[in-house]
């Protein structure tokens, strides 16, 4: 896990734009995420619910992927969650947001795979 | 006039008006848990967000002006689904114990909105709540399981109140808090204890401290005499928690409320308001000899602040007690039966809890319930209280039942005075109802003589008074203070309205009107009790029975 990696799914959305299959590597995709979301956790101010205590929570899910424990529900829950970041009240959240919006499109299937049903 | 479309519907917004009032105006109730006007307009809950022109980014409505062109929608699929996972977010730092919660008698917001928003308890299982300690006062507890972070509180006492008490400490941004300086209670951090952030409070975080379990505890006992003593205001509001719109009838209300006392199992219920006209007596007395500016000390909020806050002045107070308390003196020197005598104020003010603790007042008053520990204990019941029979037992108001509204203790003090000194006089009550401004001034006449007086409401305005009063050319005779905004019939322990702090401060306005409609003040009626104990006002046993004092009392804010 290189800062490099942490910069790259700080810009996917815009390589989203640029390119609607740009994707995270599977094989490292968890720990990737978990990487990012802790640098970003490093931003939060703490003033809206949104981000604030709903990025923590993103986090404890991608763990989960990343430990093997998370559940459809699980996946769910944080689709919503993550689609939840675009009323946050900074960019902190919507940047977060839409980084993850990305990869829960165009990583679905590692996310699906790993969920227990 | 900026066209905008809300909900489908094209309208013209209000310029500089934002998306949340417009929408307001239009009839329309958005969520929201931070939201209060002038007050606390930061949106930071985003539970009012909307989606303007299908853009995915939604936004605050409390914080977002309208803007000419906007397609506003309020309830969007995406805006629903939003506030139900903000909601289902914030419910993971909640503690769920609403059944014994002082705000599970449904003035609750945040679980009105989890109702609303279909947030299932399976999306954030078994929350424990943020932070697990309890600041405790005489008058307010704060449970930091419950805390929403909304910081209405801390805006309230900063810039209502002025008491700055809360602090919102975020140097871990993921877990901030909200608490009075660490490690003390609300009594020494400079709390007034006039119950405002109870009433802001979106959910049961911050509440008066119950004193409801020590009064079934005395209804309980055989061998206890337990009294009521009711501040007149209490009907004006405690209606509203039955049904009853704000102001509504409020003679009825009065009556069935001494049957539900009753039922209760109060053995006696007094009213408050002439053991008031037995103050405003002895405070004319104390007017007339007096030749230094006099201040009102009947407001236990009001007493708090000025201890703390403008000490330099406490020797401007009447050294009287409280009407509640000089009601509670009378009882106790006439009592004589064998069971104990256990005293219960019923009062708006949440203030009074602290002033009955004060070590001047021990052994007066035992206990001191808020309008809203009332109407709990009374839902309680398996009576309901729009079914009683009216009381045929209501007392005659007299001119002490108007202490509860801006300017009413002035009014019955000038009315004794002026019964006194034989003389005619001209008191416009209503000319103080100026509910804008926290400062009022007018002119009482009686006879010949003319005196400057004021009524100052709320702690800004307090705050205010004190800074603009050593360049004042001419200083006041009598200056009346109440720690709330619009008085003790706004005080902080009645049934929480929600519009009232939203949007204005019409409930105040709207208690008084209702209030003073019902209310026929009489120079006739009398204290049961005084002619037969007191002699004349300012006499030795009436300094013995009514006089208190006051003094510095420190606080720490860290």
């Amino acid at each position: 896990m290189t800062k490099d990696t942490v910069l790259r799914i700080r810009g996917l959305y815009e390589e989203w734009i640029r390119d609607d299959t740009t994707a995270l590597e599977k094989e490292t995709i968890f720990q990737d995420l978990v990487a990012y979301t802790k640098d970003v956790q490093r931003d939060i101010c703490g003033k809206c619910i949104p981000c604030r205590d709903g990025i923590p929570i993103i986090r404890s899910f991608i763990e989960k992927f990343e430990a093997g424990n998370a559940s459809m529900e699980d996946l769910q829950k944080m689709e919503d969650y993550v689609a939840n970041l675009r009323s946050s009240l900074c960019s902190v959240g919507i940047d977060y947001g839409k980084s993850m919006e990305v990869v829960l499109r165009n990583n679905f299937n590692d996310f699906h795979k790993k969920a227990k049903s | 006039m900026p066209k905008i479309t809300l909900n489908g519907k094209v309208i013209n917004a209000k310029r500089g008006s934002t998306i949340l009032e417009t929408a307001y105006d239009q009839g329309l109730k958005l969520p929201t848990l931070c939201f209060m006007k002038d007050v606390n307009e930061i949106g930071y809950c985003r539970m009012c967000v909307v989606e303007i022109n299908n853009n995915k980014d939604l936004v605050a409505s409390c914080v977002t002006p309208v803007q000419r062109g906007m397609d506003i929608q309020t309830h969007s699929k995406r805006v629903r689904e939003s506030r139900t996972s903000t909601l289902s977010i914030l419910a993971t730092r909640h503690k769920f114990n609403c059944w014994t919660c002082a705000r599970g008698d449904g003035s609750c917001d945040f679980y009105e909105y989890l109702k609303d928003y279909n947030v299932s308890d399976d999306m954030f299982k078994e929350p424990k709540g943020r932070f697990a300690f309890v600041v405790e006062g005489e008058a307010i507890n704060m449970d930091e399981h419950k805390c929403v972070l909304c910081r209405r509180c801390v805006s309230t006492c900063n810039e209502v109140v002025t008491a700055r008490v809360f602090k919102y400490r975020d140097d871990n941004p993921e877990d901030p808090v909200v608490s009075p300086a660490p490690g003390l209670s609300f009594d020494e951090a400079g709390c007034i204890s006039c119950g405002a952030c109870t009433v802001v409070c979106p959910v049961g975080a911050l509440i008066e401290t119950s004193h409801i379990e020590r009064v079934e505890k005395a209804l309980r006992d055989p061998n206890t005499y337990v009294v009521a003593q009711i501040e007149p205001t209490v009907k004006s509001a405690i209606g509203e928690a039955f049904g009853y719109g704000i102001g509504e009838a409020v003679d009825e209300v009065e009556a069935k409320l001494l049957s539900a006392m009753m039922e209760l199992g109060f053995d006696e219920v007094q009213d408050i308001s002439q053991a008031a006209s037995v103050h405003a007596k002895e405070q004319a007395q104390m007017l007339a000899s007096s030749d230094q500016m006099m201040f009102t000390s009947s407001n236990a909020g009001w007493i708090r602040y000025i201890e703390m806050y403008q000490p330099d002045f406490l020797e401007h107070l009447s050294p009287l007690k409280s009407p509640h308390l000089m009601n509670a003196a009378m009882l106790r020197e006439e009592y004589d039966q064998p069971k104990k005598l256990y005293i219960v104020t019923i009062t708006p003010s949440t203030a009074a809890k602290y002033e009955i603790s004060r070590s001047e007042h021990q052994g007066l008053v035992d206990a001191s319930l808020t309008t809203r520990e009332l109407s709990r204990m009374v839902q309680k019941q398996p009576w309901r209280f729009k079914r009683l029979p009216v009381s045929d037992g209501v007392q005659p108001a007299s001119n002490g039942s108007l202490y509860g509204v801006v300017g009413g203790e002035l009014y019955a003090t000038f009315h004794e005075l002026a019964q006194m000194e034989q003389s005619p006089i001209t008191f416009n009550l209503s000319a103080l109802h100026k509910f804008e401004d926290g400062i009022v001034e007018t002119q009482v006449k009686i006879g010949k003589k003319s005196f400057r007086v004021a009524v100052v409401h709320g702690g800004k305005a307090m705050s205010t008074f004190f800074k603009n009063l050593p360049s004042m050319k001419k200083s006041y005779d009598i200056v009346e203070f109440h720690d709330m905004f619009g008085g003790l019939i706004n005080g902080g322990g009645q049934p929480i309205v929600s519009e009232d702090f939203l949007f204005g401060w019409n409930v105040a306005r709207m208690r008084t009107t209702g209030y003073l409609k019902a209310v026929a003040p009489s120079e006739a009626a009398q204290h049961p009790i005084y002619p037969r104990l007191i002699q004349e006002p300012g006499s030795p046993e009436s300094r013995k029975l009514f006089a208190t004092s006051f003094s510095k009392k420190p606080f720490t804010r860290k």
